[in-house]
């Protein structure tokens, strides 16, 4: 119990440490504006001293709902529940985020909540198959079985592209890349600006912890798939994911129904290839 | 026989005589009382199933056959339907010829309930009375709501009753061939109801055409069925019928789904009209997704000895309803034909789970991949549907140009693709496929 707690505050610290390792690096990257190294945790805090604009109950309710639901999510990973478990617990946590983007009723908060079910519906299906080929490969869907197996037999072999598959899920959870669907609210552009309408202030705070703690939950998801110790598995898929961020620096922004092409394409694609190369050989 | 089993079947058709002369006076209170009958028999079967025994000769049970052929000749004549009057013409000759050269013995218990049969009766009663106030609301809004038009609604609510109660209890083939032809007349009833309302589409009479075909092909393999077998019970097809079993075993299966309107086609807007949608739901509840699962299942025993090509393209026909159903309900989102588009979703779950984990020596398609992943993407669409429909509840239509400008379908699936074509060839590759599967089997 006592490790699955540590594992629980490791997974939610790991991630803003990150975003903070990331923003250090960035700074200091020639051609990159200086910022605090804190940057990103003094920005979550000042949302949070921020009073919501035109925010009424909805937009509280569906906030708190979707960081409850990303931290039981988290402690189910911990724990090494069944991944399909997973799967719905986040499946939930996302149909708060969405419907409550659509309950705003403005513009910014419609495009959104479109963008949202398009992205939706590419990782839950993406989840379901790979969910088939791991169940295929290892008789089993519970996580701590999974990374039982990866130490002992290395399910990756058997498990490429489901592999790669769930990261480009991150990475269309983390906005990166040409997976970038442009809802995470850091882009400049109106549309780009779609989720800070519907939240603000202290209830987009919320939604961001619930991001963080959602990167989190795959980042172990992810971890559980190294065919090494549990702590450096983690510390491994960290890394990459680092330097996701950082590459994504230097790659153009793509069009949200571009990156939603790709997504299909990429992750849809390399899961069903897995699963149908299991079922034949 | 048992006595509620006879009740459930026989009260409703005495309610169907009573509501054909009542010139549709009383008949709300008819609807209502033959729903609440109808879930206290269930009740007590479900609770007490083995209640005082009725020997009722199967002879009976000819003759109403042979008289409801012969009724549906008369009036498609009537109503200049020559098409129907060709195959219940065939039907009538089969049925007499069958009679009077082979004499078959009809199994010991023509109706009875096995536990499964029960439980989906139960759960169809409960359907039923929940649906009743819905259905006597939407009837009192009909604008035109003339007493012949409440007459033949009434008639047609009693006999699917009837009809549903019958084909969960029938234990032989001839006995499913009754009450299919039961839930034609009450199809029939409902269309004269509300086939010709003002703005709907006109329902495309192919299908009733095709249903009374497949009719006559499940008449004509009973026959054939018995001449193999010695048996018309299904649970005594367990060796099978030789070389045309997969040919035998298509048929059924062709005629569950025609039955059931199972087409993965869009025939959804016939059911245009506000008014007919509490029916319409019911009767594709009751008929597109409990019976055909029901029907199916009484076949399990032939099922287990068919080539695992056909069961496996079976499987994909049932999956590829879960993914059309999913489909057609997102392309209607936020009306009310998404509802019924949903049941044929389930319905085709349904559909696929009759043939789960069905032993076969033999290999064709076996452990193909292609059923789960149409299934998957079926009910990731479902969860997409649910997510609109959710949302829906907490704003109103979109005034934006992203949301208005395109089909809320195109915006979150982003290619260029029509599902439509897609979805109307699948089933007809599928189609051609097992027949193909099945044909080959014949000349092994």
């Amino acid at each position: 119990m006592l490790g699955k707690i540590i594992w629980f505050f490791a997974v939610i610290l790991s991630v803003p440490v990150l975003y903070i390792a990331y923003n250090f690096i960035k700074s200091m990257m020639p051609g990159q504006s200086k910022t605090y190294i804190l940057q990103p945790v003094y920005r979550l805090l000042k949302l949070f001293e921020k009073k919501d604009e035109n925010a009424g109950f909805l937009a509280y309710f569906f906030s708190i709902g979707s960081c409850l639901f990303s931290l039981i999510a988290l402690y189910m990973t911990v724990a090494g529940f069944n991944f399909l478990f997973v799967i719905s617990v986040l499946s939930m946590m996302d149909l708060l985020v969405i419907t409550g983007a659509f309950s705003s009723g403005d513009f910014s908060g419609k495009v959104s909540a479109k963008r949202g079910i398009s992205r939706f519906i590419i990782w839950l299906f993406t989840s379901i198959v790979s969910a088939a080929s791991i169940y295929q490969v290892a008789g089993t869907l519970k996580l701590n079985e999974i990374s039982r197996l990866s130490e002992s037999n290395g399910l990756i072999v058997n498990l490429p592209f489901t592999f790669v598959s769930l990261f480009i899920i991150l990475l269309m959870k983390g906005n990166l890349m040409h997976f970038n669907f442009g809802i995470s609210g850091n882009e400049q552009s109106l549309l780009g600006d779609a989720l800070n309408s519907p939240y603000s202030g202290w209830s987009l705070a919320v939604i961001q912890l619930a991001q963080w703690t959602e990167t989190g939950v795959w980042l172990k998801i992810l971890s559980n798939f190294i065919p090494v110790a549990k702590p450096v598995s983690y510390g491994v898929v960290l890394f990459v994911f680092l330097a996701f961020l950082l590459l994504d620096g230097y790659i153009s922004t793509v069009e949200w129904k571009k990156a939603a092409r790709l997504s299909w394409g990429w992750a849809g694609g390399l899961a069903i290839i897995n699963f149908i190369y299991l079922f034949y050989y | 026989m048992g006595f509620m089993v006879l009740c459930m079947v026989l009260v409703p058709l005495i309610l169907f005589f009573v509501t054909m002369f009542s010139k549709g006076k009383g008949t709300y209170l008819i609807i209502t009382v033959s729903g609440i009958f109808f879930l206290i028999c269930t009740l007590i079967m479900f609770l007490s199933p083995n209640m005082a025994d009725i020997n009722m000769p199967s002879l009976l049970w000819r003759i109403i056959s042979l008289l409801t052929v012969v009724l549906i000749f008369i009036r498609s004549i009537w109503d200049k339907q020559y098409i129907i009057s060709i195959f219940t013409f065939f039907q009538a000759i089969i049925l007499v010829l069958f009679e009077i050269l082979i004499s078959p013995a009809e199994p010991e218990r023509y109706l009875y309930f096995n536990f499964n049969e029960r439980l989906l009766l139960l759960s169809g009663a409960v359907v039923i009375i929940l649906f009743i106030p819905f259905i006597i609301y939407c009837l009192k809004k009909l604008e035109n709501n003339s007493l012949n038009k409440l007459r033949h609604f009434g008639m047609g609510f009693v006999l699917m009753l009837s009809s549903f109660a019958g084909l969960m209890a029938a234990k032989s083939m001839t006995g499913l061939f009754l009450f299919w032809q039961w839930q034609y007349i009450s199809g029939y009833l409902f269309l004269r109801v509300f086939g010709q309302t003002a703005g709907a589409k006109s329902f495309p009479r192919v299908i009733v055409y095709i249903q009374q075909a497949a009719l006559t092909l499940f008449l004509s393999v009973s026959v054939v069925a018995f001449k193999l077998t010695g048996f018309l019970s299904m649970q005594d097809f367990i060796n099978g019928f030789g070389n045309i079993s997969e040919f035998m075993a298509l048929i059924i299966f062709v005629s569950a789904i025609l039955m059931g309107l199972l087409v993965p086609e869009n025939f959804i807007p016939w059911f245009d009209s506000s008014r007919a949608v509490p029916i319409a739901g019911l009767y594709l509840i009751i008929f597109s997704l409990i019976v055909p699962y029901g029907v199916l299942l009484k076949f399990r025993p032939l099922f287990n000895n068919l080539y695992n090509g056909v069961i496996s393209l079976m499987i994909l026909y049932g999956s590829l309803l879960v993914f059309a159903g999913a489909y057609f309900a997102l392309l209607f989102c936020k009306s009310r034909h998404s509802i019924l588009s949903m049941i044929m979703c389930i319905a085709g779950l349904a559909v696929t789970t009759v043939f789960n984990k069905i032993q076969s020596g033999r290999i064709f398609l076996d452990g193909n991949p292609l059923p789960l992943l149409v299934i998957i993407a079926g009910i990731v669409l479902t969860v997409a549907y649910i997510i609109m429909w959710i949302s829906f509840i907490f704003t109103r239509p979109g005034d934006t140009s992203e949301c208005i400008d395109e089909h809320m379908l195109v915006s979150i699936i982003p290619f260029n693709i029509n599902y439509g074509l897609i979805i109307k060839i699948s089933w007809i590759a599928i189609s051609a496929l097992t027949l193909g599967v099945s044909l080959s089997c014949l000349v092994k």
